[in-house]
């Protein structure tokens, strides 16, 4: 045997006897992969990732079934049989604006899934693709995005994202059924700028996420973003854990 | 003058600044009786076996992932506290308690006779806003498991007679979200506790 297979065979054993501690959809996705690959992703598996980041991937791809993420240094994707693996930008993990970004890039991926991303996130998902860093393959949605919110978003105070979209200009693209901009958003956004956990009525947990990002976003980069983000994770920690709790026939008014 | 049901929820409904806040309140059950129960955040920072000396209040920030991990559960998940354990967790809620009021928190007994023990800073100011640490520790023989959403301590509301520097007044103060270590080493009588201190062989 030459010393270049050995050591290949050396590298793909070491990466499957690491990965014996995962999941069995997990270990079968890594086997699939080429292993200078699976290595990648394994390390990045290994990590227990942000929470921040787990509980807004989870609320974006709620829908989906058979997939997985962890902290990388930017979002790339792998698909198996068994599972898609999606990494996203670990520096980025505690914003929950940015990390949302994780549904327009599932999307971008694969080609199919832009209505469920236009439904969930709503008004938010320029915003959310704006502060994640993505733009390719945002053409099919964020010129549409302009048409219906530029106006509404640049009162709201994201002007930024604004003018980023119209850079994208105004192409003949299909018109996709937006939810309108949520109320709630401007009253979130008051909250966080006070300094509480964004709520309803008598402390009842936020029912609406993506009107939060969408508060979130209006408050733009910086040290109040940081203070801010942290406040909307408890709130969508606390939609998460009403929202199971009313699920399990539990009502509100118990 | 302990607030009752009533009024703790007039209070909920104040304008934001005036707004006594408990969030997310899953039942208006929670609210009864004069007080409000919170539960089990998902956060926590567990306390581990040093490696490399004793905790030393005037240094801790230095050293302290030495013996301690922070642990964050998802929702669902639950969590073993064995004997003698010690874990810092937080409320699942977050508060606002308006300028005039404080609250007291009392862990429940009902943890207490299995050995579980919840203390906290007991007090909360005046215009305290954040979530509450909370100190667990397992004082029986046998393990128990913590279960993110249980209600673990309960919160009894005072008015205050007269108005004074509160956690409000300091501008855009906000509290922590999940648990938080020790501040001690931030004490300012280290100074003078330093110059009274005799010289030791690990210093």
């Amino acid at each position: 045997m030459d010393y270049a297979r050995w050591r290949e065979e050396m590298y793909r054993t070491w990466v499957l006897e690491r990965s014996r501690a995962m999941a069995p959809a997990v270990r079968a996705a890594l086997a699939e992969l080429p292993t200078a690959e699976a290595a990648q992703w394994l390390t990045a598996l290994e990590s227990p990732g942000q929470p921040a980041a787990n509980l807004i991937a989870g609320w974006c791809l709620k829908p989906l079934v058979g997939w997985r993420c962890a902290a990388g240094l930017d979002w790339k994707w792998a698909k198996t049989s068994s599972l898609v693996l999606l990494a996203y930008p670990g520096p980025l993990s505690w914003d929950p604006v940015a990390m949302a970004a994780i549904l327009p890039f599932w999307a971008m991926q694969t080609g199919a899934g832009w209505s469920s991303a236009v439904a969930r996130l709503g008004p938010a998902l320029a915003p959310v693709a704006y502060y994640g860093g993505i733009r390719e393959g945002l053409e099919p949605v964020v010129g549409d995005w302009f048409r219906q919110f530029g106006r509404l978003a640049a009162r709201a105070g994201l002007e930024a994202v604004v003018e980023w979209a119209e850079s994208f200009g105004l192409p003949n693209t299909t018109k996709w059924d937006w939810p309108p901009w949520p109320e709630a958003a401007g009253r979130y956004r008051s909250q966080l700028e006070f300094g509480v956990v964004p709520h309803g009525s008598r402390g009842a947990s936020v029912n609406d996420v993506s009107a939060l990002l969408l508060a979130l976003a209006g408050i733009g980069a910086g040290v109040e973003r940081e203070a801010a983000a942290q406040l909307a994770q408890k709130a969508v920690l606390g939609w998460v854990v009403a929202q199971r709790w009313l699920a399990m026939g539990n009502k509100e008014d118990e | 003058m302990v607030l009752g049901e009533q009024e703790l929820w007039e209070r909920m409904d104040r304008r934001l600044e005036e707004r006594l806040l408990v969030t997310p309140l899953l039942s208006a059950k929670q609210v009864s009786g004069g007080s409000v129960d919170v539960r089990l955040g998902t956060e926590f920072i567990v306390l581990k076996r040093s490696t490399r000396g004793p905790i030393n209040p005037m240094t801790m920030s230095e050293d302290a992932a030495d013996y301690q991990e922070r642990v964050v559960l998802d929702v669902g998940e639950r969590m073993v506290l064995h004997p003698n354990q010690l874990v810092l967790g937080a409320t699942l809620e977050f508060l606002q308690i308006p300028a005039d009021l404080t609250a007291y928190v009392i862990g429940r007994s009902s943890w207490g006779r299995l050995g579980l023990i919840v203390a906290t800073a007991i007090m909360v100011q005046p215009g305290y806003r954040g979530s509450l640490t909370l100190e667990l520790a397992n004082l029986g023989d046998t393990p128990i498991y913590l279960y993110p959403g249980t209600r673990i301590a309960q919160l009894v509301f005072h008015t205050v007679s007269s108005l004074t520097a509160s956690y409000a007044e300091q501008g855009k103060y906000s509290g922590p979200v999940g648990p938080e270590f020790s501040k001690l080493a931030q004490d300012p009588d280290w100074k003078n506790i330093r110059g009274l201190a005799l010289p030791s062989d690990d210093e």
